[in-house]
């Protein structure tokens, strides 16, 4: 097939194997041979195809991938180190007590009592997504915010006033009992309105995503995912036509996240005329 | 070593080893610093091993969470994408081997941006060429092609393209031979 004794140092030089003074010498060949300068523009071409750019994914898909990723790494079972596991049973134990704070706060009374999660950087004790249907209560302020076009939000049973509910639980982590950790893991508060945000993300109702994804930064600035659902905020605007509020909500994520995982995507927004 | 407060700044900043280092010990916060840094690529490359688009966006979680897992096989120092390419090079090789294999290269040759999918007399000859291109990666062996991309795409020497599939060097070295010669016998035949 190839005829030039050079040709076999060709491939050499376009995987960067030579050193400098054979690559100059193969290149001044390459001037003079023809067969060795069209095995070398066949070289180029594959490289080139294998790098042209494929359809990136949308910030969007993104964005949900890389929520389905977090959710899936938490709720694998491998190995968890010693606070993993601790949180893992504290959001056992405030998840149990998530329907007497709900039931509270439907109730009319004071928001206050709202357990927080002790909060490792990741999301402890993240529940599988479709484990728990969109609860009743959170989905009660978000609906009055978008007043058309409603699919039939998924509302399980509103949750019956409790007795429990008088006793917001505080009860230390550490006194959970042993086998606790090997419990299916349930979802906290935050976990629960963060799925249901993400929930009405993927449904295409984007008003009702972003009520809630506003809710959350509220409700849990301390979340680690209140990053995300911030700027989630401003992608679900975007999707929602609304492109004046999403520009807005992008600048203020930019003004209160100096740091934020997401800057670039929010300063592009923050930017955009339309996208 | 100690680096575990006040990291959520530092993480934007973090080397890809400290990322690893971190999720060695079982810290799973850097793991969404990470796949914004690489997920596109991950997935760029599972595209050009022909892994089907309906697929991909599992597989690109999966070597997220398979590289999470094997943090520690990390080796300081190491840039983070060659490790993410040789894990998502296992979990294709993987899942080939398990599913009776369907091919579907025709097909996922028509979701190439660059090959138009237009009647052949509409396109120019470098269209053709590129298509042609596509159409000869698709048809080469599994193991050929996973060598090629990765060592094209990544900009892997076949040191590291060798140490990410476990492979011998010189194994790497002549596979990738074979690949640009069978692609350029491929192209030769379709000129003509």
């Amino acid at each position: 097939m190839s005829t030039c004794p050079q040709s076999n140092l060709i491939e050499a030089l376009h995987d960067g194997r030579l050193g400098p003074t054979e690559a100059a010498s193969c290149e001044r060949h390459l001037r003079t041979c023809p067969e060795c300068a069209a095995r070398q523009r066949h070289l180029a071409a594959v490289r080139e195809a294998v790098r042209a750019p494929v359809d990136p994914p949308t910030p969007l898909a993104h964005q949900r991938a890389r929520n389905a990723l977090l959710r899936a790494a938490v709720a694998e079972p491998h190995a968890p180190p010693r606070h993993r596991r601790l949180a893992l049973v504290a959001g056992v134990f405030f998840a149990a007590s998530a329907l007497a704070g709900v039931s509270l706060w439907r109730a009319g009374a004071p928001p206050a009592p709202l357990p927080e999660l002790p909060a490792p950087p990741v999301a402890p004790s993240e529940a599988p997504k479709e484990s728990r249907p969109v609860h009743a209560a959170s989905n009660a302020p978000a609906s009055a915010a978008l007043p058309s076009s409603l699919p039939a939000p998924r509302v399980v049973a509103p949750p019956k006033p409790r007795r429990v509910a008088s006793r917001p639980a505080v009860a230390p982590p550490t006194t959970a009992p042993a086998s606790a950790p090997e419990a299916p893991p349930r979802a906290s508060p935050a976990s629960r309105d963060f799925a249901a945000a993400m929930d009405a993300l993927a449904a295409g109702d984007f008003g009702v995503a972003a009520t809630r994804f506003v809710d959350f930064t509220a409700k849990y600035p301390g979340d680690p995912r209140s990053d995300e659902a911030a700027y989630l905020v401003a992608i679900t605007l975007q999707r929602a036509g609304q492109t004046e509020n999403a520009r807005t909500a992008a600048q203020r994520y930019l003004r209160d996240r100096p740091d934020g995982a997401h800057r670039t995507q929010a300063a592009k927004i923050a930017g955009a005329e339309d996208r | 070593m100690t680096r575990a407060t006040s990291r959520q700044a530092a993480l934007t900043e973090a080397a890809d080893d400290a990322l690893f280092e971190q999720m060695a010990t079982g810290d799973l916060a850097p793991l969404g610093e990470l796949f914004d840094r690489y997920h596109a690529s991950v997935r760029h490359f599972l595209l050009r091993l022909q892994v089907d688009a309906g697929e991909v966006d599992d597989l690109v979680q999966e070597t997220f969470l398979t590289a999470s897992r094997a943090a520690g096989a990390f080796t300081p120092g190491a840039p983070g994408r060659p490790f993410l390419f040789g894990v998502a090079a296992q979990l294709v090789r993987r899942r080939r081997r398990g599913f009776a294999r369907l091919r579907r290269m025709l097909e996922s040759l028509g979701r190439h941006p660059s090959a138009p999918s237009t009647s052949p007399a509409d396109r120019t000859e470098a269209d053709q060429r590129t298509a042609a291109l596509y159409a000869a990666i698709a048809k080469l062996s599994d193991r050929h092609r996973e060598v090629l991309i990765m060592a094209e795409l990544g900009e892997m020497s076949g040191v590291e393209v060798a140490s990410a599939l476990g492979l011998p060097p010189g194994t790497v070295w002549r596979r990738l031979s074979e690949a640009r010669a069978e692609l350029a016998r491929r192209l030769k035949g379709m000129q003509s």
